[in-house]
């Protein structure tokens, strides 16, 4: 029978790691949860363990009113195993928060989208992250789509089972069937489902089940973080409670060029959001050169609708 | 491992009073009614590390009930004296976008009747929580409120209770409040313009 020390350190946890979520997936949003699903082992999360990383990027402090500008956060998922430094960016979502309206919208970039790597030429925008890390991919993010990209939140297939177990898994309302046991293990029927965390990796991860393939996962991707938000929010703390989180998610998460206030602000932002009020969608991309995806006629527009206001008014 | 260290500082109840039994004409400083002298006591005062060192100083906390007795003064006691909202220097720039609307409303008590008599105000104990960055060094702080401010008015009795966190941001040595989660209920025949329940619990 569980002691009352247990089950309120159970209680803590679960807190905290909720709390790691909510920066991760929201801070805005999303869905980082993205690219661990190409990893095919998985390590055990230890106590304390790095769930993300969360770096603020040199164009931060540029926005131009703040608490009123829009907010944009790019959310990463990397190849990387462990014990590896460089990696590419396997899972990428730019969220846009308008704070005033409390809308936000998640673009979710496929992983081979042909872009402008500054000072590396053109090339798929994954490698950017292995090229310079995440302040590169935040350039060249920022520039494929017209925006200034402040913070960028990276994890991996570790921290993403981690947080979900943490969290003692997630309920997850499935709206197309999502099956494909040969490779990523997926295997859930329409309906609701209660998934820990390799359950919610193998939602994520699957892409050969679905004819669209990467665009149809990195969609699912965002909207399992969209239902854990929602989840979430249920429990959602108060700026003391906030506070005391914040303390503990400095031992699972690892901040770069960051300073308490600014994570404060991107938790309680995160918080605010309803995932009602979230827009998720692919970036329209078609065959590109060779392997690389192009961006079609469309997404210039709907780039430049996002860009004004993270909120989309034509699309 | 908690990393939290509650400090007992005062036990007692209190807050502050208001004194003056004038008659007051918003349109004339001079009758108006006298200001409340405003002090808080601190009630638990926690502190949550992020790294191994951060203990609670007392001069954050002193810091911190002076910042709370400063907006209490400007956003309530002022306005009901007739004089302007002045809330605007005790916010980070981040949260002055969101003193408006239903922020507004929660977090001041602008547009109720002008008093008539003293403005009294009285609280419990104001539970703060310090957040110390990996030098120990305070860097955030909420501060809990259950505060009540009673007045008369042309109108009749205004009696405000509010409720709810101040989150606050030091900036150098002063301590800002960054972000809020209010609720507010008016009551009296004095508050009839006025919102009776108001609560701001999203942003920020």
């Amino acid at each position: 029978m569980p002691t009352r020390d247990s089950i309120f350190q159970h209680s803590i946890r679960r807190l905290v790691t909720g709390f790691a979520f909510v920066i991760l997936a929201l801070a805005l949003g999303t869905g980082g949860l993205a690219a661990w699903w190409l990893k095919t082992g998985r390590m055990p999360i230890a106590a304390g363990a790095t769930y993300m990383t969360i770096t603020k990027t040199t164009s931060a402090d540029s926005t131009p009113t703040p608490g009123i500008a829009p907010i944009f956060v790019l959310v990463v998922g990397t190849d990387a195993r462990s014990g590896e430094t460089v990696a590419r960016a396997d899972a990428i979502h730019l969220i846009g928060v308008n704070p005033l309206s409390g809308q936000a919208t998640m673009l979710n970039i496929p992983r081979d989208t042909g872009a402008q790597i500054p000072g590396h030429g053109t090339d798929k925008i994954n490698s950017a992250m292995s090229a310079g890390g995440a302040q590169l991919l935040a350039e060249a993010v920022g520039n494929l789509v017209g925006v200034k990209v402040s913070f960028v939140i990276t994890t991996d297939f570790d921290g993403f089972i981690g947080m979900v177990n943490g969290l003692g898994g997630v309920n997850i309302n499935v709206i197309s069937r999502n099956v494909d046991r040969q490779y990523s293990g997926a295997n859930f029927e329409i309906g609701n489902t209660h998934m820990n965390g390799a359950q919610a990796l193998a939602f994520s991860r699957n892409r050969n089940g679905f004819p669209s393939g990467d665009l149809k996962r990195s969609e699912n991707q965002g909207y399992f973080i969209l239902q854990a938000l929602a989840q979430l929010r249920a429990d959602n703390p108060g700026p003391t409670a906030t506070l005391g989180l914040l303390g503990n998610l400095g031992r699972h998460a690892r901040l770069v060029n960051i300073g308490w206030a600014d994570a404060y602000r991107l938790g309680r932002l995160g918080l605010s959001l309803d995932p009602q009020n979230v827009r998720n969608l692919v970036i329209p991309v078609g065959s590109g050169v060779g392997s690389r995806l192009a961006l079609l006629g469309t997404a210039r527009d709907l780039f430049n609708d996002f860009a004004d206001d993270a909120v989309l008014q034509r699309h | 491992m908690k990393a939290t260290v509650a400090l007992l500082l005062c036990a007692g109840f209190l807050a502050a009073c208001g004194s003056g039994d004038k008659k007051t004409d918003a349109k004339n400083p001079e009758s108006r009614a006298p200001a409340a002298k405003i002090k808080f006591a601190a009630g638990d005062v926690k502190v949550v590390r992020t790294g191994s060192t951060g203990e609670a100083n007392l001069s954050d906390v002193d810091a911190l009930l002076a910042a709370t007795a400063s907006y209490v003064r400007q956003a309530s006691v002022n306005p009901l004296r007739g004089e302007p909202l002045r809330i605007s220097d005790l916010l980070t720039a981040s949260a002055r976008p969101n003193a408006v609307g239903h922020g507004r409303d929660a977090l001041t008590d602008a547009g109720i009747s002008s008093a008539t008599g003293s403005v009294e105000v009285s609280s419990a104990p104001l539970p703060i929580t310090i957040l110390t960055d990996t030098t120990g060094a305070a860097a955030l702080a909420t501060v809990t409120i259950d505060i009540t401010i009673s007045t008369q008015t042309k109108k009749g009795a205004v009696k405000i209770h509010r409720v709810g966190e101040l989150a606050f941001l030091r900036e150098g040595t002063t301590w800002l409040i960054d972000g809020w989660r209010l609720t507010v209920n008016r009551d009296g025949k004095g508050t009839s313009r006025s919102p009776k329940t108001t609560s701001s619990t999203k942003a920020p």
